[in-house]
């Protein structure tokens, strides 16, 4: 990795935004480089310089307030003289809130867009696989310890659904075992979580998430396969239990 | 590793790597100063950032929230840092007493 590729990967370093692989490349690149390392030095310290800001006050608050008020800097205006800032502040903090709140809700977003983002960035960043095997005994003994729970790749090649190995991701905060599966050319990446995230099946960027829940664990298959492969996917990995 | 340590336990433990000296000074900036350079960012820079630090919310999320791809979001966020860290740079070394 070179300085270029690390200094644009520190961000999402700092951000708990990037693969485990990428992050052991940025890692071992800060390890040797003392410039970069001290970019993410600096940045590190930005954030916590930030985040002392957004401690100073109650949330709400300070979104309301974060139009600089024109006259004291303690009080908390609504400057009405600055409607052109104010309401798309306004409309970002509902947004935000409704985020937040949603969060804490049934009406959570989902994370689809998250998995079509992290599918993607498998293909291209080239950490589609980290332990690389068609054997199921091989691929689900790797996670123990990695995630506290358990999952079994069920091997599919008689189905025309190969088993090509697995990796960790990290998906909607956690740590996230995912089994990489082959239909001809197209690379089919199935997410394991614990619980029941909130998923629903979408279709974005070309491609298709159809998610299902089996027990206690709710999977999600992604891939660029025709939506009748992904399903018949689907019934085949249901089937093996 | 040992240098990030020292970083983030502040400065009274001295790092046995060569400390860097914006990180630290970055880091006792004061509230203030951090505050009015971020109500000078661009409004989509301040936002992402605001989003992420305060609100702490994914890159996925925020790209809900400002209804941009979340590679933007990731690159929009890395010019609003590198934007406010400049800023805050050149406050600092201009007014040291300021610390």
């Amino acid at each position: 990795m070179d300085c270029k590729e690390a200094v644009s990967l520190i961000g999402a370093l700092i951000d708990g935004e990037i693969s485990v692989t990428e992050e052991a490349r940025v890692r071992e690149h800060l390890a040797a480089c003392q410039e970069c390392a001290r970019e993410e030095e600096r940045q590190r310290s930005l954030s916590g310089a930030i985040r002392k800001v957004g401690a100073l006050r109650a949330p709400e608050s300070l979104r309301t307030s974060w139009i600089p008020p024109e006259t004291s800097s303690e009080k908390i205006l609504v400057p009405t003289r600055r409607l052109d800032l104010f309401w798309p502040v306004v409309a970002a903090a509902c947004l935000a809130i409704g985020v937040l709140l949603g969060r804490l809700t049934l009406g959570r977003p989902g994370i689809e867009n998250e998995l079509v983002t992290s599918h993607i960035r498998s293909l291209l960043a080239n950490h589609l696989i980290d332990v690389q095997s068609s054997d199921r005994h091989t691929v689900k003994p790797w996670f123990d310890g990695k995630v506290d729970f358990s999952a079994t790749p069920y091997d599919l090649a008689s189905a025309g659904f190969p088993l090509a190995g697995g990796r960790l991701d990290y998906v909607d905060g956690k740590p996230t075992p995912v089994f990489v599966y082959k239909r001809r050319l197209h690379i089919i990446n199935l997410y394991v979580f614990h619980g029941a995230p909130p998923l629903s099946p979408t279709e974005a960027r070309g491609y298709r998430v159809v998610p299902w829940r089996q027990g206690e664990l709710t999977y999600a298959a992604i891939s660029d396969v025709s939506a009748e492969d992904l399903e018949e996917f689907h019934r085949d990995f249901e089937k093996q239990r | 590793m040992l240098r990030n340590t020292a970083v983030e336990e502040g400065l009274d433990s001295i790092p046995t790597h060569e400390p860097s000296p914006e990180a630290a000074l970055i880091a006792k900036a004061e509230a203030g100063m951090v505050r009015e350079e971020m109500e000078k960012l661009p409004t989509e820079f301040r936002e992402v950032l605001l989003l992420r630090e305060f609100e702490e919310l994914s890159y996925a999320d925020i790209a809900i929230v400002v209804g941009a791809p979340a590679g933007t979001v990731m690159s929009r966020l890395a010019r609003a840092r590198t934007r406010l860290m400049t800023a805050l740079a050149a406050r600092i070394t201009e007014a040291p007493s300021g610390l």
